[in-house]
This record gives structure tokens, C-alpha cells and sequence, in this order.
């Protein structure tokens, strides 16, 4: 049997390119797979970022009013320790006006009584240097005290 | 010589993509940290049990 040369070279070269295109063929289809790869990388990614952006403006925003209600309460707080005091101290306050009102008026039903006392003696008997000693002392308290009350005001 | 160009480009791209995935889960690893910070506080502040459910 005879092959002619022609045959064969044509063979040869039928085979080379097959074997181009198959190679061909298995490179397009690695390079498509890595192409869509990347491709879905590149959209996660991009999610990803969106997503990011999103959290960029939305953390600085929750920060600043975090700040803002730290202040706020920071404020409450301030209130809250000043109205204690004040509470306190008008308290304070009362409880001297209430003992300084009850000395008054008790200075004044004290005076009331040496008055009817005086007035007593002096129709009666006669006149009690006791009593009038008595009376004066109370006149200068009561005086003084409401001195104190207008000065006071 | 075409191919092996757009491999290389391909490969160049996906380290790209490496990379910009690495660093966007960066810094949403910080942002949710500085987001659960701020939940953290809010909870403090209101005085709220930090494993309910019901904050938003």
C-alpha cells in the first residue's frame, strides 16, 4: 500500500487544527468561567459597597444623636441635682420661716399676756416693774424681729 | 499570544476584586462595630436589656 504524500500533509494538518481548535475551544471555556467569576465578584462587591455607603451615613447619623442624648441627659441630670438642691434648700428656708413666724407670734401672745397682766395690775394693785421690764424686752424682740422680716423682703 | 494576554488580564482583575472584597468587609467589620457601639449606648442610656430582642 501507497499513501501519497499529499494525503498525508493534508492529514497532518487536518490534525493540527483540530487539535488548535480543541485547545482553543478549552481555553474560551476557562476564560468564560473566570469571566463570570470575576463578574460575580465585581457585584458582591459592589453590593458590599452599596451596603457600606449606606452604613457610612446611617453610623455618623446614630453617633451624633447619641451624642445629642448624651447631652440631653447630661442636662436631666444637672436639672434634677439642681432642683434637689433647691428643693433642699427651700426646705431649709421653710423650716426657718416656720420656727421664726412661730417665735413671733409666740413673742406676741407672750406680749398679749404681759399687756392684760399690766393692765391687770394697774387696776388692781400697782405697778409691776417685773412685768414692765418684762414687756419692754418683748417689744424690742418683736421690733427686731420684724426688722428682720422687712429687711428680709 | 491573545489569550494568554486576557488570562493574565483576567487573573490581574480577579486580584483586584480580591483585594477590593478584602477591604469593603474591612470596613463594614468597623462600621458594625461602631453601629453596635452606638446600640450599646442607646441601651445603657436607656437603661434597656442588651440581649432583647424587641430594640431596633
Amino acid at each position: 500500500m501507497e499513501f501519497p504524500v499529499e494525503q498525508v500533509i493534508i492529514g497532518i494538518f487536518a490534525l493540527f487544527g483540530a487539535a488548535v481548535t480543541g485547545a482553543f475551544s478549552v481555553y474560551n471555556t476557562k476564560i468564560g468561567r473566570k469571566i463570570t467569576k470575576v463578574e460575580k465578584k465585581k457585584d458582591e462587591n459592589q453590593t458590599l459597597t452599596v451596603g457600606n455607603e449606606i452604613l457610612e451615613q446611617i453610623v455618623p447619623a446614630l453617633e451624633r444623636k447619641d451624642d445629642a442624648l448624651d447631652k440631653i441627659a447630661e442636662i436631666l441630670d444637672n436639672i434634677l441635682r439642681t432642683q434637689a438642691l433647691t428643693s433642699q434648700q427651700l426646705r431649709g428656708i421653710n423650716l426657718i420661716l416656720e420656727n421664726r413666724c412661730q417665735a413671733i407670734e409666740i413673742v406676741k401672745a407672750l406680749q398679749s399676756l404681759i399687756d392684760n397682766q399690766a393692765m391687770h395690775d394697774h387696776l388692781g394693785t400697782s405697778n409691776d416693774a417685773k412685768g414692765n421690764d418684762a414687756k419692754q424686752i418683748l417689744d424690742e424682740i418683736v421690733d427686731r424681729l420684724e426688722g428682720n422680716d422687712n429687711s428680709s423682703e | 499570544m491573545n489569550i494568554l494576554k486576557t488570562l493574565r488580564k483576567l487573573d490581574e482583575l480577579a486580584t483586584i476584586e480580591a483585594e477590593k472584597e478584602k477591604q469593603e468587609q474591612e470596613r463594614r467589620k468597623m462600621l458594625i462595630m461602631r453601629l453596635e457601639k452606638s446600640r450599646y449606648n442607646n441601651l445603657k442610656l436607656f437603661n434597656l436589656n442588651p440581649k432583647g430582642d424587641s430594640f431596633c
